[in-house]
């Protein structure tokens, strides 16, 4: 097995997971904060046998978009994190009044260690996709407030353009000169 | 002579499959979770939807003259029962009063049917308004006639009594108005 799938997998495990209890964790507070009712049924159709059921669609759409907004946030926090983190790393390496900068701010233990990665930003801006898409999804379908398929839509195209962004950073380190004919 | 080891590659298409997996099962997981209402379980074959728990059936209230002792006893689920007494009343004269206010606050509409009658055969006309439609009860001639009307998704509106007469009525009537949802 290829090393690069072996770590595209180790990565994939984190955000996976975080997707899920980000959603699960957005409904049991919405439901803990403002006391609502609930039930689980089972449907025949789809593809999960297990549904949950609002008897309205506005309290429906209040716990749904409150999960989706968690969700979010989950998944973007790191990747903004990251790209950030690459970003300020990729400078100091450029330019050094970012390492006098840094440095004056004491954070240079913590930008001079390398453990962030094209790969790594690559898989978490895949997955803040994936719930933007389903975010905004919902949005169309009026099952979730249009502001927070706003939020999703920003924090989506923010996190693509910082993707593309470390992307050519990384490409620059192999072909530095590449970077002259652009 | 050293053998190729073939393990890593028998793997490899499983580990993309897992790695497949591990992004389709997630988003199929969050849709999932995704609440649903339990309306639309229930909305038969016309697209009106007969579950009552969104609907409801509120009385009015406040002082009449005409119209007095008003009660509303919800008797099940399903059904309501509008108690009146209409008083003594001029000939050629009207009189409506706002009695119950209808609320569906579901996604689907709501049928709502009435059926109204008095405890003496007067020469008054009895129906129901709302807004400018109006639903005859009790005609001239004492013929009843039943009602029904959809209250569309997430709205609200008072339903008015209204009370016409060619006669001088002596003596106060008993009406009563049966809600079924």
């Amino acid at each position: 097995m290829s090393r690069l799938l072996k770590r595209i997998l180790k990565i994939s495990v984190w955000p996976a997971i975080l997707m899920i209890a980000g959603k699960l964790l957005g409904i049991i507070a919405a439901n803990i904060v403002y006391k609502l009712d609930f039930f689980i049924d089972n449907q025949i159709e789809g593809i999960f046998s297990i549904q949950l059921y609002y008897t309205d669609s506005s309290t429906m759409v209040l716990v749904n978009s409150l999960s989706n907004l968690l969700m979010i946030i989950i998944l973007a926090v790191p990747t903004i994190y990251f790209i950030i983190k690459t970003s300020i790393y990729q400078s100091t390496l450029q330019n050094p009044r970012t390492i006098v900068k840094i440095t004056k701010l004491n954070l240079l233990k913590w930008i001079a260690k390398d453990d962030t990665s094209f790969l790594l930003i690559f898989i978490w801006c895949s997955f803040l996709l994936v719930a933007s898409f389903i975010v905004i999804a919902q949005n169309i379908q009026g099952i979730c407030y249009s502001w927070i398929g706003g939020i999703s839509a920003v924090l989506a195209i923010f996190s693509v353009w910082g993707t593309i962004k470390t992307y050519e950073q990384e490409i620059d380190k192999i072909y530095p000169k590449e970077k002259e004919l652009y | 002579m050293k053998t190729k080891n073939l393990l890593p590659q028998i793997i490899e298409p499983f580990a993309i499959v897992a790695l497949l997996c591990l992004f389709i099962v997630p988003t199929l997981t969050v849709i999932n979770l995704s609440p649903i209402t339990k309306e639309v379980q229930d909305k038969n074959v016309l697209g009106v939807n007969t579950f009552s728990s969104n609907t409801v059936v509120k009385l009015v209230g406040g002082i009449h003259d005409i119209i007095k002792n008003e009660t509303l006893v919800n008797s099940n689920e399903r059904q309501f029962l509008y108690k009146a007494t209409i008083q003594k009343r001029e000939a050629e004269e009207t009189y409506s009063k706002p009695i119950l206010k209808l609320q569906n606050n579901g996604t689907f509409p709501v049928k709502l049917s009435f059926f109204g009658y008095t405890d003496s055969k007067t020469n008054s006309k009895i129906s129901l308004k709302i807004g400018r439609n109006s639903y005859l009860l009790k005609d001239y001639d004492s013929t009843l006639h039943a009602q029904e009307i959809i209250l569309e998704p997430t709205s609200d509106t008072n339903l008015y009594l209204y009370i016409e007469n060619t006669n001088r009525i002596l003596f106060p009537e008993y009406f009563e108005l049966e809600i079924s949802l």
